[in-house]
């Protein structure tokens, strides 16, 4: 790797130990910072540093369309845009890190919930692993969770 | 870990500041064309209109005085023109100020009228700018900074993100010394009880919970017409993909981080009184109101994590957005100061969004402007508590 002196050559060494868990890939394809990274602007990290995602698990790894955040939570959220009726999702619960496929029944946006499993009108809807309210018309695994279907315990 | 000294300046009571304004701040609403004057004619003074300050009496009074003299006494103000209607109030928030030991002066309108007090007050704003453009940085440690946050048009990948984002980095630099503070009372609700499980004592915990009920009682239950759910969540919250306040609270509370815990409850706009440390603050939820108080009780960097994209600033206190939601960078980067959203792509751990947050608070504290600054965004809203005299 290039060495160069000055300010990118800080970033280079930081970013570098950040990540020095996962040296048997970085050795494979080492890091090349010179793009047009500045910490903090909203350039998209280079694409090297995207594969990185995979080694967060150890293993090679898509951007996932669907985050749980805990192993009891019964939704999860669409974390990329463009997720359509019909489309396989590949989903990752942040608690233990396991993954998973599930089905989107409907056009699903970004930030938007998706039922991991069937939930009669009148259960709770489970979220950080804490009941987030209370499910007000029955829904399919796959469905679209939102104001239609559930509502605040709360107010 | 790089660094951890800052550039900054070191006020008069030994606080460290990461701006440098000569304030120009009107004690009640009619004297803000007089502010708004004098800020006109003195090339890098900042004037600070708000809509309050007459008939208002008891508590609703007491916060008053203490967001003027809180604000007015904030390290990131270097020296402070104070202008009311006339000199009593005027002069109690003068010596409020004063015992900071910086510089300020009181001018009132009555019996001298707007032009001549806006003449007085220019030259002492214009002597006072001479002196602070003259004021130096000097290295300062990291941890001496006084650091707030509060979320804002909040979605799922607040939660998921630029909250824990903000969590992670108070875990990391409180134990150190910083000071740091969250509020948002009516935005805890579904979350409460966890929020209370992380006080640091029983006493601390008990006095969270009364804040948190008296807010129900005396604000919610007294005020409402229906539900709230055409307020909380808020309709971007709702466009964002939050459905319920529980699952907002959730989300909101990931700013705390995992292992540090809160060691008082301050009223609006209290400076903290126990040492270094996480501090709770009883606000509003509403971006403006909850900056404002946070900024009159000393707090001199603030962290907004933002979903859908609030563009909240503050005219004393830097605002620095962080988002973890891909649409909202690709739609509004202007407004984003750092870019978490590799977290939920997985490209980046929250321990290295962490670390990237802390590299932004070193870089907006030795002077960086933040997108909310570049833009001009000044919001300075004053709480108020009822209906005045």
């Amino acid at each position: 790797m290039a060495r160069r002196a000055g300010p990118r050559l800080r970033l280079k060494t930081r970013l570098n130990r950040s990540l020095t868990g996962f040296k048997r890939v970085s050795h494979r394809r080492p890091f090349d910072l010179d793009g047009p990274v500045e910490l903090g602007q909203t350039a998209p990290l280079p694409e090297v540093l995207y594969k990185t995602s995979s080694l967060i698990k150890g293993s090679p790894m898509t951007a996932p369309h669907l985050l749980v955040h805990d192993r009891s939570d019964n939704v999860g959220v669409v974390v990329t845009e463009g997720v359509a009726a019909g489309q396989e999702l590949f989903g990752v619960v942040l608690d233990g890190d396991s993954e998973f496929r599930i089905t989107a029944n409907v056009d699903t946006p970004i930030g938007h919930k998706i039922a991991l499993r069937d939930l009669q009108a009148g259960s709770d809807a489970v979220k950080y692993g804490q009941v987030i309210g209370r499910i007000v018309a029955d829904v399919r695994t796959g469905d679209h969770v939102h104001v239609h279907n559930l509502k605040t315990k709360r107010w | 870990m790089t660094s951890q000294k800052i550039w900054a300046f070191r006020r008069e009571n030994g606080r460290v500041g990461v701006r440098n304004y000569v304030a120009i701040l009107p004690l009640d609403d009619i004297s803000n064309a007089a502010c708004e004057a004098v800020a006109a004619h003195i090339k890098g003074t900042i004037a600070l209109p708000h809509a309050y300050g007459r008939l208002q009496f008891g508590e609703d009074l007491e916060l008053h005085f203490r967001t003027m003299i809180g604000t007015g006494s904030n390290p990131n103000v270097a020296a402070c023109i104070v202008i009311g209607i006339e000199p009593q109030w005027t002069q109690t928030v003068v010596e409020g100020i004063a015992k900071t030991g910086k510089p300020v002066e009181g001018f009132w309108i009555e019996g001298n009228g707007d032009i001549a007090t806006v003449a007085a007050a220019s030259r002492k704003a214009k002597e006072f700018l001479h002196s602070a453009s003259e004021k130096l940085r000097e290295e300062c440690d990291l941890t001496e900074l006084w650091v707030a946050a509060k979320c804002g048009e909040s979605d799922t990948t607040t939660g998921l993100a630029s909250c824990p984002t903000v969590g992670n980095m108070y875990d990391k630099l409180i134990p150190s010394g910083l000071y740091g503070c969250f509020g948002e009372t009516s935005e805890l609700t579904g979350a409460e009880h966890l929020a209370a499980a992380r006080a640091a004592t029983p006493e601390v915990a008990e006095k969270f919970m009364r804040t948190w009920r008296a807010y129900q009682e005396e604000v919610i239950d007294a005020h409402k017409t229906s539900d709230l759910s055409d307020s909380q969540p808020t309709k971007g919250n709702i466009a964002g993909g939050l459905t319920t306040i529980e699952e907002k609270a959730l989300g909101n509370l990931e700013k705390i981080g995992r292992s540090v815990k809160f060691i008082d409850v301050l009223q609006p706009a209290e400076a903290p009184g126990r040492g270094p440390g996480l501090y709770f603050m009883d606000t509003s939820s509403a971006a403006a109101e909850c900056c404002t108080l946070q900024a009159a009780a000393g707090y001199v960097v603030h962290i907004f994590p933002t979903g859908q994209g609030n563009v909240i600033g503050n005219p004393i206190m830097p605002v620095v957005k962080v988002t973890g939601n891909p649409r909202t960078v690709r739609l509004m980067s202007e407004h984003i100061d750092l870019d978490v959203s590799g977290i939920v792509r997985r490209d980046m751990t929250v321990d290295q969004a962490g670390d990237l947050l802390i590299d932004m608070i070193k870089r907006t504290a030795n002077g960086r402007y933040t997108a909310a600054e570049a833009l001009g965004h000044r919001e300075f809203v004053m709480t108020k508590l009822y209906r005045s005299a």
